[in-house]
């Protein structure tokens, strides 16, 4: 009796073990494409400049400027320069 | 003191920041690029052309922010408080309801990026965000989101974001894209998005070189249903663009995020 009840039941046992780790495949695609975008962000280092607490608002930055009697470090690009890169 | 402007919107402007430009641009000629200016108004230093090696641009800039600081004499150093610079970018929503969708793309070999490739942005009106929401949160209901917004991730089909490079809205040749609410659970709708966008663009300058580009899209969202709102989007595009002329085709991949409620932090501390 004990053997036909490990016969059956270690099956079930495992079918149950497999079922179970599968898990939630829309966690599992939701942990796939996380994964996908952290491979595809450029490296924090390469962003660094965006602590720079810059003035988007030139007249806002050059009165500040002037207030405090600063030299204006002036970024200019095609296009936004914080916005594409 | 950094200020950081859009070229194209400030060279004609009637406004200081377009009298500005234009001062420093006729003592040091510059399409682009740095100038130091001091106080007086006189540019100390300027910095457009690079080297081709990347390595070098760091110290390029340095020396020149280094030239300007002899010239300028005596400074003491400011110590700013950190400030997001680009609050809605890939978080929040405005006021207005307007959302800016955050996106990077990276030329990949082997499935790993092998260069800085670009950062980007989508900005959607409140309306046009609305197309990314289910239109009824059910198990099961399918959207496509309409081909006006659709053909505006084009951008994720170049990783060089010199405008020349770069598909335009008429140059994308298929979009599609929908969405389908996968799961309702404890009042929020999961989101899956699917589809594929195509271009074949041709540079502006040189017509020989035409590139066409195709993606694929994977993408998940949330919705809370109770607010009628989304929370949080994120997108996976995967394919590759090649010169038509050209068998090779260079694999590439974006990502478009955006949350709802988000913080800032600084480099250091993500």
């Amino acid at each position: 009796m004990k053997m036909l009840f490990r016969t059956l039941a270690m099956p079930a046992l495992l079918a149950l073990c497999v079922t179970a780790s599968a898990g939630d495949p829309l966690a599992y695609e939701a942990r796939a494409l996380k994964d996908m975008a952290k491979l595809i962000w450029q490296d924090e280092a390469l962003l660094r400049w965006r602590d720079i607490p810059w003035y988007i608002d030139a007249a806002e930055g050059l009165k500040a400027a002037r207030e405090e009697k600063r030299p204006v470090l002036l970024w200019v690009t095609g296009d936004d320069p914080l916005g594409r890169c | 003191m950094p200020i950081a402007v859009n070229l194209y919107q400030t060279r004609d402007a009637k406004t200081e920041a377009g009298e500005f430009l234009r001062s420093v641009q006729k003592q040091k000629q510059q399409y682009q690029g740095i100038w130091i200016v001091g106080a007086d108004g006189k540019v100390l230093a300027g910095h457009q052309e690079h080297s081709e090696e990347k390595s070098k641009w760091t110290a390029e800039v340095m020396a020149t922010i280094d030239a300007a600081l002899a010239k300028a004499g005596p400074l003491t150093a400011r110590n700013p408080e950190p400030k997001d610079v680009l609050p809605y970018w890939g978080k929040n929503v405005q006021k207005d309801g307007s959302v800016t969708l955050a996106i990077a793309t990276r030329y990949m070999h082997q499935g790993r990026p092998i260069n800085n490739g670009a950062i980007d942005a989508v900005t959607l009106t409140a309306k046009e965000w609305q197309e990314f929401a289910p239109p009824e949160p059910a198990k099961g209901a399918t959207w496509r989101i309409p081909t006006k917004i659709g053909v505006e991730f084009r951008r994720c089909l170049s990783t060089v974001s010199d405008q020349s490079f770069m598909p335009k809205a008429d140059d994308v040749t298929a979009v599609d894209f929908t969405g389908t609410v996968t799961r309702v659970k404890d009042g929020i709708a999961s989101i899956g998005y699917a589809g594929r966008i195509s271009s074949l663009h041709t540079h502006p300058f040189n017509k020989n070189y035409v590139t066409t580009a195709s993606a694929r899209l994977r993408g998940i969202g949330t919705y809370d249903m109770e607010k009628k709102e989304m929370v949080s989007l994120l997108w996976i595009f995967e394919g590759a663009n090649r010169d038509v002329k050209a068998t090779a085709e260079n694999p590439l991949a974006a990502v478009v995020e955006w949350q709802r409620d988000a913080r800032f932090e600084t480099a250091a501390k993500r």
